[in-house]
């Protein structure tokens, strides 16, 4: 996948949800795991990470204190809410929904993609 | 920095460091990768911003961010900069004087001294290849604005208003100690001082005109007085003065930020932040009260007098005193106590960061000076006489001592990238 793909609306706060959920943690490392889960096919920008768990955290659906990195070092850490595990949940129905629908429109726009292309070629 | 401001700065400042440790794994030197994280992150302050308004609401950043001018380095350092300035670009401006200050030409030179190594850097493509907006492009454009705005009022107030004008002239010449020959030093200030006198229930011409002591070396000025202009005569003093000039630099400055920062996307209420910071209410408003409060009575001919408004006039100089001398190196303390907790606790100091409150501070060290014009003028009139060397202490003094110490303090801290630039 190539990583300079957007992201739709909305999915960022979604997989901050869903990494959050996994376990407590801060921006940084959260980062990385997205990062790393999606093989490097999405990469993380700072400018919209941190604004969209602020936006979250406000929202109530995650909390966050002080605690220590992993290097020892002051870090704010966030962990999900009960209200966020809601939402998680509600999210993942709503893009298995979104995607199963999507699929099925590609599944019939490509042959005739596909089929346009081959005559052209001709 | 506002507690607001410094958790979410804090929390940003973790991932810049992580992500370069993260690059000096992967063989990077750490000062390139330093670099490199922070030039992935983008722009920290605007994405502190961003992130304190979603935490807290704009409100709550209005309120950290309005104490933390007031009484930041950068408040003093804006101050200093709209002060002499503002005495910089007049006498290029006004036709009159231009031809025999040479000292102006001295003045510039000291502020491009100032202003160019930031504006060489600003100029110079970011690594992400735009152009990095700075501050030095607003404040010299702001100096240009400021200069240009009282000699457009200037232009009008001459035909409308000759004799309250004239009175207005005199009175500013003999408040700052300019008087007959050098009168134009504190031109800029003075068509604002002359609408403040218009407002105030309509009694100019008549308002401003002020007591000649004897010796004084002014004869423009003693054929103003022999006119009979000045009944009832009342005194502004030389700090009230200085301090109308310096709420003007400040009203005017703020403006611009507030244009600017408008053109950066921020909100009108995120915008006008400057402005309603305590100390530019202090600036604004303390001359405005002091003149409401100055009892008018006639002027003691004969002798010089200003003692009716010498004491509020002091107050108001003693806090401007209090905040530049004490505040500033108050400051200075606050960062060696922090600085110093940091090692004792292990943690490293932010390198950046301290270079970029090093520089503040050190920018901010000759405003004390700005202020020595004020304790000067209010000793020459209890000394009882008059001089015209005030000018020469608030222009090239700040000037000189500014430019010295901002060129030696960029000098020493090498380069001034990423957030050391962008203020």
């Amino acid at each position: 996948m190539d990583p300079r793909n957007k992201l739709p609306r909305g999915t960022l706060e979604h997989l901050i949800l869903r990494g959050i959920s996994r376990i407590p943690q801060h921006g940084y490392a959260l980062a990385r795991w997205i990062e790393q889960r999606s093989e490097g096919g999405i990469l993380i920008e700072e400018g919209s990470l941190y604004p969209a768990m602020h936006r979250l955290e406000r929202a109530g659906y995650l909390s966050s204190s002080w605690g220590k990195a992993e290097s020892g070092r002051r870090a704010k850490i966030y962990s999900i809410t009960s209200r966020g595990q809601g939402e998680l949940v509600d999210r993942n129905e709503r893009w298995r929904e979104l995607t199963s629908a999507i699929a099925l429109v590609l599944r019939c726009a490509f042959p005739t993609l596909a089929a346009f292309a081959a005559a052209g070629a001709r | 920095m506002s507690s607001n401001d410094q958790e979410v700065r804090e929390e940003l400042e973790l991932h810049v460091e992580l992500l370069a440790e993260q690059l000096t794994a992967e063989g990077m030197t750490p000062g390139l990768a330093q670099a490199e994280a922070r030039r992935r992150f983008g722009d920290i302050d605007a994405l502190q911003d961003e992130c304190v308004d979603l935490r807290h609401g704009l409100l709550g950043r209005l309120r950290g961010r309005a104490a933390t001018l007031a009484l930041s380095p950068r408040g003093y350092e804006w101050l200093l900069l709209a002060v002499v300035g503002f005495n910089l670009t007049w006498p290029m401006i006004d036709r009159d004087w231009v031809h025999n200050s040479w000292w102006a030409t001295l003045g510039i030179i000291a502020l491009a001294a100032y202003s160019g190594p930031e504006l060489a850097r600003s100029l110079a493509p970011s690594p992400d290849g735009g152009t990095r907006s700075s501050v030095p492009w607003r404040v010299l454009a702001g100096l240009a604005v400021v200069g240009l705005l009282p000699s457009f009022h200037a232009g009008l107030t001459r035909d409308t208003f000759p004799e309250g004008r004239e009175a207005a002239v005199t009175a500013w010449d003999v408040a700052t100690g300019a008087a007959g020959e050098g009168w134009l030093d504190v031109a800029p200030i003075r068509p604002v001082a002359e609408v403040i006198a218009y407002g105030f229930g309509g009694r100019t011409p008549e308002l401003m005109v002020p007591h000649v002591p004897e010796g004084s070396r002014s004869t423009r000025l003693d054929r103003q007085v022999e006119r009979g202009l000045g009944s009832p005569p009342r005194w502004v003093t030389v700090p009230m003065a200085s301090l109308f000039q310096a709420s003007a630099c400040w009203i005017l400055l703020c403006l611009l930020l507030l244009v600017a920062r408008s053109r950066q996307g921020a909100s009108p209420a995120e915008a006008v932040t400057p402005l309603v910071s305590p100390l530019a209410c202090l600036l604004v408003l303390g001359p405005a009260l002091g003149l409401l409060l100055e009892p008018v009575s006639p002027m003691p001919q004969g002798e010089v007098s200003g003692a009716l408004s010498l004491e509020g006039a002091a107050e108001l100089m003693g806090f401007g005193l209090f905040l530049s001398w004490y505040l500033v190196p108050g400051a200075i303390g606050l960062l060696a106590l922090r600085s110093a907790a940091r090692r004792r606790s292990g943690e490293p100091v932010p390198e950046v960061a301290r270079r970029r409150w090093t520089l503040a501070l050190v920018r901010a060290l000759p405003l004390p000076l700005v202020f020595l014009p004020l304790l000067m003028g209010a000793f020459e009139r209890r000394a009882g006489f008059w001089s015209n060397e005030p000018w020469l202490v608030r222009l090239v003094g700040p000037t000189l001592l500014l430019a010295v110490l901002t060129t030696v303090s960029l000098a020493r801290s090498g380069r001034a990238s990423g957030p050391t630039t962008r203020r």
